[in-house]
């Protein structure tokens, strides 16, 4: 007799996990980006807001994710380990674009404090709200930022973000809860 | 729904990572180390080529004079004189002894005369010898038992009388 309960697809952790165990790790490479590719460019591209930049270290965080698979200890999940080194990919990123900037371009405002003004990609939002929101989160600093994108945008867990950011989880929810009172002032229209 | 997670949700998502992206980082594990290699590659030419000269050069620089060994020379020679004149004091004192027996037992005048200039002269060679040993004694300062000298090594009077 056949069961009438329909076999749910394998969870991509899982799939990703048997895979490495196999010592696939092309398979299991392959199984995180079609999980998790599109979600972490998400991710890349609202902490930068630059599109070409956010491309280029999305592809650079799967291309360090399979050289470091073999060392992968599973202390975390394979998703949280994604977005950690996304997050320093996405730290370092920064730090060139500021040096970039204080060099070349001194009378611009530096990446950290910007200027809240859209950009091109946001020229396409129109709610108001939105692009207040985009600014108030281009206000915080960059720790700040990622820890309120990954909690709210992302939708993860205090735990989760404390392993991606390699920080105790009631720190990241203490930095969270100081940014939110900006964010929320701004959607308000408290800082337009 | 509050206001801020409406917001995060119509947040701009930058529209989704560009097409074919997944070929472009399969094709980037697949050729790894093109641009990695060749820092290592002169890294390492760099550290044998360094290696090499500081090897090359040390080979041909010319070998040093070995510097003459000042002390040492002329403390042994002064040693050497030293033992000479204490064995050279030894021996006369033997022969003055045996002198000094011959004259005990001389039997006639020509014995007893012979005894007394042969007790003389050993008596006499015993005075010099022990006076060159008296002097080799005063010039030979000793510096923690060992003999130290700070006159010129080539100089053949150097440390002895």
């Amino acid at each position: 007799m056949h069961s009438s309960v329909a076999r749910l697809p394998p969870h991509p952790e899982d799939e990703a996990r048997e895979a490495l165990a196999r010592g696939d790790h092309r398979e299991a490479l392959t199984v995180l980006m079609q999980a998790y590719g599109r979600d972490l460019h998400r991710h890349c591209y609202q902490v930068l807001r630059d599109r070409d930049l956010a491309d280029d270290i999305h592809q650079t965080v799967f291309v360090q994710a399979y050289r470091d698979l073999p060392g992968f200890a599973g202390r975390s999940s394979l998703r949280t380990w994604l977005y950690g080194i996304a997050r320093h990919r996405l730290m370092d990123a920064m730090k060139i674009g500021t040096r970039w900037r204080r060099r070349f371009v001194r009378a611009e405002p530096l990446p950290d404090a910007v200027d809240g003004g859209p950009r091109a990609d946001d020229a396409l939002v129109d709610s108001g709200d939105v692009r207040a929101l985009v600014a108030a989160l281009a206000a915080l600093s960059l720790d700040s930022r990622i820890a309120v994108l990954l909690r709210f945008a992302e939708g993860m867990t205090f735990e989760e973000i404390g392993t991606v950011c390699g920080e105790k989880p009631a720190t990241v929810q203490a930095r969270v809860a100081r940014a939110l009172p900006r964010l929320r002032a701004a959607l308000s229209g408290g800082e337009r | 729904m509050s206001d801020l997670e409406r917001g995060f949700e119509d947040l701009p998502g930058g529209g989704g990572p560009p097409e074919g992206w997944q070929d472009k980082v399969l094709a980037r594990i697949e050729t790894p180390a093109t641009h990695a290699r060749w820092p290592l590659v002169l890294a390492g030419s760099t550290l044998v080529a360094a290696a090499a000269a500081f090897a090359l050069f040390f080979a041909l620089r010319p070998a040093e004079k070995a510097p003459v060994p000042r002390r040492p020379a002329a403390a042994e020679r002064a040693e050497a004189m030293f033992e000479r004149l204490e064995g050279a004091v030894h021996g006369l004192v033997e022969t003055k002894e045996r002198a000094y027996g011959q004259l005990l037992q001389a039997r006639t005048e020509a014995e007893r005369a012979l005894a007394e200039k042969a007790l003389e002269d050993a008596k006499k060679q015993l005075e010099q010898v022990q006076g060159q040993l008296m002097k080799l004694r005063v010039r030979v300062p000793r510096v923690d038992g060992k003999i130290a000298v700070k006159c010129d090594p080539n100089d053949p009077l150097c440390a002895i009388e």
